[in-house]
């Protein structure tokens, strides 16, 4: 006997796909807002117990011959690795800043200094490596006329490169001119403007790497 | 002549590529763990050691003819994955497998050969856990056990995972935690029926 297949397709249809159980739910709930590989509590402390037990260490006999393997071949040295680091030695700050910018502000700041000290006396000198400066008054210069007013302007500053020190501790040389202008006043009043260049050589400690 | 020997010693330590003992330290540290996947991957600790070496030679060669694109933290995806390809390949090997079956005392020999060579050592936990650890994920479906030894031993994110088994990281992910789920009780299981301690 035939069956109706209009009967058929219509008890077919009254049928309906099985719900997803509540796991599947969540899977796939999980999935969808990017959470399912995040892992809970409870797995991650699973995987940790499981983490103290180390894979086997490879047998010396076949280290040895994968290392053969390798023998002549150039170990690629990405940026990020090391390979032989000093322990002791401790991570260098980068410095994006010239050298000669560091010279030239001590230079400006022992030029501020002797703006603020008294005229009659010498300037101190600001680096180890300067020399001694002494007044600017020429030699054959009248008596009568005295300092009334001393100025030092930065002119120049020169990257001379880089020199070792016997420490080999690698020092940057930096040559800076300035300009002291001098007045003077004899006691009528009557001014004299002097001006004298000088040329200082600064050693900088300089980066290694 | 005292004084040849040190400096034949010298010369011999100077000749030797500077580059060797960088090799050796990277395997040091790597090899195990991808040794412990070959493992999971093959029948036999030989296999996996065949394997292991065949993918580091297609590496070193790559590496060696500039090839090979992407810096060091490339080659342990690339590992995992020629590890895995190769591991297809031999399982498919036919003829190896029949000759492998059919020798009963072959396969008592790699038997009692795999003993000998544990997956796993251990300096907090004792023999009895490695082992047991060791005969549980052998237990599990591959799938899952494969993406275990991916995950916990070599410290592989489940979108690399994913990338070197061919699935989305949320299959990957899936595996993970049914395998996980199974290992725990398996183990459990074992630590009620006395053959674990702990």
């Amino acid at each position: 006997m035939k069956r109706d297949p209009s009967n058929l397709e219509e008890e077919l249809r009254q049928l309906q796909a099985a719900p997803l159980d509540e796991a599947l739910l969540a899977r796939l709930e999980a999935s969808a807002d990017g959470t399912w590989t995040e892992l809970t509590r409870e797995e991650i402390r699973f995987e940790n117990l499981l983490r103290k037990t180390s894979p086997a260490k490879l047998p010396a006999d076949f280290l040895a011959s994968m290392e053969s393997i390798t023998a002549g071949i150039h170990f690629p040295v990405d940026e990020k690795v090391i390979l032989f680091p000093n322990g002791n030695a401790a991570p260098k700050k980068q410095k994006n800043r010239p050298m000669w910018a560091a010279a030239a502000a001590v230079a400006l700041i022992g030029a501020a200094s002797a703006l603020l000290l008294p005229t009659t006396e010498t300037p101190k000198t600001v680096a180890q490596a300067s020399n001694k400066i002494t007044p600017p008054v020429a030699a054959d210069m009248d008596s009568n006329f005295v300092p009334a007013s001393f100025n030092r302007g930065l002119s120049e500053v020169h990257d001379e490169g880089v020199v070792w020190k016997s420490n080999n501790q690698p020092h940057r040389l930096v040559r800076v001119v300035y300009t002291d202008h001098v007045t003077y006043k004899d006691s009528s009043g009557k001014t004299m403007e002097v001006e004298q260049p000088r040329v200082k050589y600064m050693l900088v400690p300089d980066r290694t790497d | 002549m005292d004084e040849v020997t040190p400096m034949t010693s010298l010369t011999a330590v100077s000749e030797s590529p500077p580059a060797a003992s960088a090799w050796r330290d990277w395997l040091e540290e790597h090899g195990p763990k991808l040794l412990l996947f070959a493992r999971q991957q093959t029948r036999s600790h030989e296999d996996a050691k065949d394997i292991f070496q065949d993918a580091l030679v297609k590496l070193v060669e790559k590496v060696r003819t500039g090839e090979f694109v992407g810096g060091q933290q490339a080659w342990q995806p690339y590992l995992y994955t020629a590890i895995r390809r190769l591991a297809i390949d031999l399982s498919r090997s036919v003829d190896r497998r029949k000759r492998r079956e059919d020798n009963v005392v072959a396969d008592a020999a790699d038997t009692e050969y795999e003993a000998h060579h544990p997956w796993f050592e251990s300096e907090s936990s004792d023999d009895e856990t490695r082992e047991q650890l060791e005969v549980r994920l052998k237990e599990l479906p591959e799938k899952f056990s494969e993406v275990i030894i991916m995950k916990i031993w070599g410290e592989r994110t489940f979108s690399e995972i994913g990338e070197t088994l061919g699935i989305s990281q949320n299959t990957a992910a899936s595996r993970y935690r049914y395998g996980l789920e199974a290992l725990k009780k398996s183990l459990s299981n074992a630590r009620r029926r006395g053959d674990l301690s702990i």
